[in-house]
C-alpha cells in the first residue's frame, strides 16, 4: 500500500521508501502490542474499582465480606485470564458503553 | 497657484467603492493613508499586518484520508512562539494519535521524546483520572483508543516553544480530547520536551494504525512584538 504525507495546503507527498519501511515497523509493533495493551486496560479499569472501594478498609469502616471477596476476584484478573480471547471478554462492551461482564460489577449483597 | 486640499465631505466614498478590490491579501509593500497625530502619511502593510497576534504559517485541511499529516517550515525564526489546532479522525477504531517534530526533510524519530500525560477520564461508570508519559519514546502519544466515527473527532492545542532555535530542545504543552473505542471521553494534558539538539521546522501526525481519514492541523505564529 502507498502512503502519503498531507502536506501544507494539502499537498500529497508519497512516502519514501525509508519512511514506508519505518511506518510497517511501527504499525507491526502495534499489531503485536494488543494482547498487552488489553491486559493494561484490565488492570486500568481495576484500579477504578479498587480504588472506589478502598475507603471501605478505613479504621472506622467494616468492609462487607462481599466486597472483600469482590475486591480479591479483581485482583486476581489477571492470574484468573491469560488469553487474548479472554481479556476481550472481560472489556467487553453494551451499546450504551458499560462494561459487559459482570465481574465489573460492585456487589451489594 | 496654491493646490487646493480635498476636505471631508469632498471625498465621495466612489473612490473606495468604484475602486478594483484587491481580492487577497496585501503584499508587504502595498501602502496605506493614515493621520499620524494629524499628518498624513503613507504605511506598508508590513507594519500593520502582525498585527493580530497570531499569523498563520501552516496549514493542511481535507476530508481526504491521509497516512500521516506533515506540515514542514511552519517554524522559522520570524517567530519564537507558536500555537498549533488541530482536529483528526483516525480511520482504525482502537488505535493512538501520535505526534512528531520535523526538521523539515524528516520527522524527527529519534528516542528523545520526553513526556507525561495526566489523563481524565469521564466513561459509563464514572469519572477517572491516571497519569502517564515516557522519558525517551519516538513520539509522543496524545490519545488512547480513537474512536473513528466521525462524530468523535479527536482535537488538540499545542503550545510550541522556540522550535526554530537550535540553541534550544523544544518544549510544548499539548492538550488534547480523545474519545475512545469504548466511549471514553479522555482529556490528555501533555508537556514534552525534545531532548536532542535540533531545529524543528515542522510537525507531524499520524496514527498507531492506519490513516487519518479527515484532519483539520493550523499552525500559527505568535507575534513576537
Amino acid at each position: 500500500m502507498v502512503r502519503y504525507h498531507a502536506t501544507n495546503g494539502n499537498v500529497r507527498v508519497q512516502f519514501t521508501a525509508e519512511e514506508e519501511a519505518a511506518r510497517d515497523a511501527e504499525e507491526k509493533a502495534w499489531s503485536d502490542g494488543a494482547k498487552d495493551r488489553k491486559l493494561e486496560q484490565i488492570k486500568s479499569l481495576r484500579l477504578v474499582k479498587l480504588k472506589n472501594t478502598d475507603y471501605m478498609a478505613n479504621s472506622d469502616y467494616t468492609m462487607p465480606s462481599y466486597i472483600k471477596t469482590w475486591r480479591q476476584t479483581l485482583r486476581d484478573l489477571p492470574q484468573n485470564n491469560t488469553s487474548e480471547s479472554q481479556y476481550d471478554t472481560l472489556l467487553e462492551r453494551n451499546a450504551d458503553g458499560s462494561l459487559k461482564n459482570s465481574v465489573w460489577t460492585q456487589p451489594t449483597s | 497657484m496654491a493646490q487646493t486640499k480635498i476636505k471631508a465631505g469632498g471625498f465621495d466614498v466612489d473612490v473606495i467603492t468604484g475602486t478594483t478590490a484587491l481580492g487577497a491579501t496585501p503584499a508587504d509593500t502595498d501602502e496605506l493613508l493614515l493621520s499620524d497625530a494629524g499628518t498624513l502619511k503613507r504605511v506598508d502593510y508590513s507594519y500593520l499586518k502582525d498585527g493580530a497576534g497570531l499569523v498563520l504559517t501552516g496549514s493542511s485541511v481535507s476530508s481526504t484520508a491521509a497516512s500521516a499529516i506533515t506540515i514542514t517550515n511552519c517554524f522559522s525564526s520570524t517567530y519564537q512562539n507558536y500555537l498549533l489546532t488541530g482536529s483528526m479522525i483516525p480511520s482504525t477504531d482502537g488505535s493512538t494519535l501520535r505526534f512528531r517534530l520535523h526538521d523539515g526533510s524528516n520527522a524527527l524519530t529519534a528516542s528523545s521524546y520526553k513526556y507525561a500525560t495526566f489523563q481524565t477520564r469521564m466513561d459509563s461508570g464514572g469519572y477517572a483520572s491516571a497519569t502517564g508519559g515516557n522519558d525517551g519514546a519516538d513520539h509522543v502519544q496524545l490519545t488512547s483508543g480513537n474512536n473513528n466515527d466521525i462524530s468523535n473527532v479527536a482535537s488538540t492545542r499545542m503550545f510550541i516553544f522556540s522550535p526554530a532555535v537550535a540553541d534550544y530542545r523544544t518544549n510544548a504543552l499539548m492538550d488534547t480530547i480523545g474519545y475512545t473505542s469504548s466511549n471514553d471521553l479522555d482529556r490528555n494534558v501533555q508537556h514534552m520536551k525534545y531532548n536532542t539538539a535540533h531545529t524543528a521546522l515542522g510537525v507531524t501526525f499520524y496514527t498507531s494504525s492506519g490513516n487519518i481519514d479527515e484532519f483539520d492541523i493550523r499552525v500559527y505564529g505568535m507575534v513576537n512584538s
